[in-house]
């Protein structure tokens, strides 16, 4: 299958690396946002596979952005990943009280992203399955 | 599987690029506050900080091992800085200041692995991380205080959570703006709400929440921290905006829930118009802007011209329908159709030659750091007042200006502005002012370099003229003022004689004045001494850069417009036929009339007949192929006029300097058309003269 | 660069005491020609010409100097004077001729000449057809020894330009 994929970064050599990974071989159909403002105009009226959110963006961060995910019954069935270059685990914790599926810390590699995203699905898919 | 970094290298670069250089912006304002003694603005700092920040985020992950760790350090050194936990300092702003040039030397490396590329960066990260920082005094957490609620609290980044505690420590009140915005307007709705807040008070975060919105709108919740009292606040919100609602401190009543009240959507387009003023444009640039290859126009603007194409191709069928009464009325209908797609087509070039403008700030931000560096060197004293930075230009000609101007900032400093002993003894302020205006006079964009100080001796520089044998005593005397000022432009006779680290860097004002006029610029000098010195540079918005056709006419070298010119076909001369005494060859079934420069010119062809060639030219709708001797290449070249002696000759557009002094003639296509087709009584007078 | 030509005049001033008037003198073709020296802003080895086809014969074509494009004239085409024997092109004096500079080929610059107003022959008052650019002719003495004075030939620069276009 193909994800659905927001990415949400205001750094667009983030956002070119993660479309560039993900949309190789199909693997995924990416939108990207660089702003909250953004993702919010993306999330009120699609549906996501994938979200992938940095956490440090101005107005709004991608924590709030996660608050509201988890509120919104459009992206309930989403897999949310924070992304930071914070590794020494609060973004982690906190993300991860706002329903954050997983956390990355920048800088991540091709592979490790896919196996995550991969990791994630099958996850998901055998719990409900 | 090839790696998917290697085609997003340039978006990386780019990116980085344009950080460096907001980094560089950002650093002036910060070092101009702190030379005025005053506390810098909190979205100053974070905004340096996120520029270091994204940086070493990008770096990590595209390979530029040396830049992220240097980004790495800074951003620390600066978290600490934006969480109150470091002060700003002359050690501070200098490593800042030097990481400028570090991260461009670093991203303009071929490999950016290499570690032998990047001498010192151990010892300039140990250099940052010996700045320091000194602990904040914290004084028990003031967010307790506040009924601010903890799903609020959890969603605050740590910087968002200082800047609430630094805004309660200064005594502001937090309030609750409660307000419905319309999804496909948010943008431009958070900007107009932001040019309303500006003053009055500070944003610290908006929340969107649940509550009140729908797929087309949303509510957000917006926490400010404001000095403006609760009913001011009020009127100014509650009239165009939403509910406002301060967050009480909870030693004092339980406050009352609040009416959760939320406008409709699309209020927000009541309010009025944000002035452009330039820190809130400079944002909004920033959040609807995107980045464009400038090939990427090139491309687009070839484009352009296949339209032209195709139009005039279409042009061609239409009048082949001709003559047929019954298709009387669409035939005119499909006459004006082709005029209105003409003008759209223009309208269309036009509008692409404007996103080809950049603003000015974009090189003036690049001297705060030399001029801070130059006047510490030489321990003057020196303010840079900038303004017209928004001033736009042709992005080709803002590269091209980065040179000149620096030299004549330079200039200003080393030789300009005196030591603050001198000014003081002079009675004039220790700190000297270099001022960088640009502004727009008619089809023109002025720049001045102007400084208040020595200002030029044009005696001196008339001494030294003829003691350096370039002009004769007895010329000299002859001289005006202005004239032994303008002697500084010739070449051989800079200011001073003694080479400096600053200007001396083996180019004059000769060269300055040279890449000015390269570009179709002017330069002049206004200078009084004791007073001060400003330089002139007058330069066209857009350059009258085409991309040209390089091609050889006997000796000659010729330009011809690209845009003009359709394809480039070997000249077969057996194949030339004469048609009602015109020279004609046949093309793909079509008979194209052709015109023999050399003859045209009367100049002897260099080569034989046929490994000659025909650059098949389109004007309009028609075509005439020009035969020539070779082709040499295509150039982005500068048309410069012949001036008012020869401008009057048939079928030069202008001249362009090709470099060492070689120029080439710029072909008129269009006037070589209209006296081909239209008057050809005007052809052979070269011939005869030949 | 046009204050200097708003004075590049030969008719000098009776205010001043100091009445006499430098020229500089160039040699092209079989003639000498004197330019008011407040004119001559520079004097060139000669760049690279590029001619410009289907001008008029006394245009040699255009030069690059510094990034600006300046018009070569040859001055004995331009007053329709003889050339004995043609030198190849010897220096370019490039000229003020008020809103643009005008570069002129000569073969050689013989001297800067102190004309007194008195040495000066005025066109106005002579009898013979001079071309327009001319302001007048002067005898300057011999750079050689023992030779006649040599005839200048005066050019009003400002009549240059208004002539050539």
């Amino acid at each position: 299958m193909t994800f659905h994929t927001l990415i949400v970064d205001d750094s667009s050599a983030v956002r070119a690396f993660v479309r560039a990974a993900l949309e190789d071989a199909d693997f995924a159909r990416v939108r990207e946002a660089e702003t909250g403002f953004e993702a919010l105009q993306l999330l009120a009226s699609n549906t996501f596979d994938v979200v992938i959110v940095d956490v440090n963006m101005p107005d709004i961060n991608g924590l709030e952005l996660l608050a509201f995910m988890k509120k919104s019954p459009r992206q309930q069935g989403a897999i949310k990943i924070l992304i930071s270059t914070r590794a020494d685990g609060l973004d982690a914790k906190q993300g991860a009280t706002l329903g954050a599926d997983a956390f990355l810390a920048k800088p991540f590699e091709v592979d490790e992203l896919r196996n995550l995203i991969r990791g994630l699905v099958d996850g998901i898919e055998g719990v409900s399955g | 599987m090839s790696d998917p970094r290697d085609n997003v290298q340039q978006e990386f670069l780019a990116e980085a690029q344009e950080l460096v250089e907001a980094l560089s912006r950002d650093l002036l304002l910060l070092d101009e506050a702190h030379q005025r003694a005053e506390r810098p603005a909190s979205s100053l700092i974070n905004g340096i900080f996120r520029s270091v920040h994204t940086l070493k985020g990008i770096a990590g992950m595209f390979g530029y091992k040396h830049v992220g760790t240097i980004a790495h350090a800074l951003e620390d050194l600066l978290d600490d800085l934006r969480l109150g936990r470091a002060e700003i300092g002359d050690p501070l702003l200098d490593v800042l200041f030097d990481s400028v040039e570090r991260f461009q030397r670093l991203l303009a490396l071929e490999d950016p692995q290499a570690a032998e590329e990047a001498p010192g960066v151990d010892a300039y990260v140990a250099a940052v991380r010996s700045v320091g920082t000194q602990p904040a005094v914290e004084d028990g957490d003031p967010l307790h205080q506040y009924a601010i609620g903890q799903a609020v609290l959890s969603v605050l980044t740590e910087y968002e959570e200082h800047r609430l505690r630094a805004c309660i420590r200064e005594g502001m009140q937090l309030y609750r703006l409660r307000a419905t915005f319309d999804l496909t307007a948010i943008d431009d709705s958070i900007e107009a709400l932001r040019d309303v807040v500006h003053d009055d008070a500070e944003i610290i975060t908006y929340l969107p929440s649940l509550e009140g919105g729908n797929d087309e709108s949303i509510e957000l919740v917006v926490l400010l921290a404001s000095r403006v009292p609760e009913p001011e606040l009020k009127a100014h919100f509650e009239g165009g905006y939403g509910t406002v609602e301060a967050i009480e401190e909870q030693k004092h009543l339980p406050t009352i829930p609040p009416n959760l009240t939320s406008i409709p959507p699309g209020a927000q387009s009541l309010l009025p118009q944000p002035e452009d003023e330039m820190g809130q444009a400079s944002l909004r640039s920033v959040a609807n802007s995107v980045r464009v290859d400038i090939r990427k126009l090139d491309d687009l603007m070839n484009v352009v011209g296949e339209l032209a194409l195709v139009r005039s191709a279409v042009g061609r069928a239409v009048a082949g329908l001709d003559g047929d009464p019954k298709h009387r009325h669409s035939l005119r209908e499909l006459d004006r159709l082709g005029r209105g797609f003409e003008r759209q087509l223009s309208e269309l070039r036009t509008r692409i030659l404007d996103v080809r403008m950049v603003p000015l700030g974009q090189v003036f931000s690049k001297f705060g750091r030399i001029v801070r560096q130059a006047a510490r060197e030489h321990d003057k004293q020196v303010r840079l007042v900038v303004t017209g930075a928004n001033t736009e230009m042709d992005k080709l000609i803002v590269e091209e200006l980065a040179d000149p101007l620096m030299h004549l900032v330079r200039n200003a400093i080393d030789h300009g502005i005196e030591s603050v002993d001198t000014r003081m003894r002079l009675a004039k302020p220790a700190e000297g002012t270099l001022a960088l205006n640009a502004y727009h006079k008619g089809r023109n964009v002025v720049i001045e370099v102007e400084d208040d100080g020595g200002g030029m001796n044009a005696q001196k520089l008339r001494e030294r003229a003829v003691s350096r044998g370039l002009l004769t005593a007895e010329a000299s005397q002859d001289l005006t003022r202005q004239d032994m000022l303008n002697l500084v432009f010739l070449p051989g006779l800079s200011t001073n004689v003694e080479v400096t680290d600053l200007s001396g860097r083996g180019v004059g004002m000769d060269v300055v004045k040279t890449n000015i006029l390269r570009m179709g610029g002017v330069v002049s000098i206004a200078s009084e001494q004791g007073i001060g010195t400003k330089i002139t540079v007058t330069l066209p918005i857009t350059l009258a850069i085409i991309r040209a056709l390089i091609i050889t006419v006997g000796p000659r070298l010729f330009a011809l417009p690209i845009s003009a010119v359709r394809e480039a076909i070997p000249f077969a001369p057996q194949d030339v036929r004469t048609i009602q005494g015109r020279k004609v060859i046949t093309m793909r079934g079509e008979t194209l009339p052709i015109c023999d420069l050399a003859r045209l010119f009367g100049l002897r062809g260099a080569k034989p007949q046929e490994s000659r060639f025909v650059i098949v030219c389109e004007m309009g709708n028609r075509e005439l192929g020009f035969v020539v001797d070779e082709l040499v290449g295509q150039e982005d070249v500068i048309t410069k006029s012949l001036g008012s002696t020869l401008s009057s000759v048939r079928g030069f557009a202008g001249a362009a300097d090709l470099g060492d002094q070689k120029l080439a003639l710029v072909l008129d296509v269009p006037a070589l058309f209209s006296e081909y087709f239209d008057g050809a009584e005007a052809l052979p007078s070269a011939e005869a003269r030949a | 660069m046009t204050a200097g030509a708003q004075r590049a005049t030969l008719v000098p001033d009776p205010a001043s005491e100091d009445a006499a008037i430098p020229v500089l003198a160039v040699s092209a073709g079989s003639e000498t020609y004197g330019f008011p020296l407040s004119t001559v802003r520079e004097i060139l080895m000669p760049p690279p010409l590029t001619e410009v086809p289907r001008s008029a014969k006394h245009f040699l074509g255009v030069i690059a100097v510094r990034g600006e494009i300046i018009t070569l004239v040859d001055l004995p085409t331009l007053l329709n004077l003889e050339v004995l024997d043609r030198q190849p092109l010897g220096r370019v004096i490039l000229v003020d001729v008020g809103e643009e500079l005008i570069g002129v080929a000569v073969d050689r610059v013989v001297q800067v000449s102190q004309l007194q107003p008195d040495e000066i022959e005025y066109a106005s008052t002579m009898s013979a057809d001079l071309s327009e650019y001319v302001v007048g002719v002067a005898r300057v003495p011999s750079q050689s020894p023992g030779d006649a004075d040599e005839m200048v030939i005066l050019i009003d620069p400002r009549a240059l330009l208004g002539g050539l276009t």
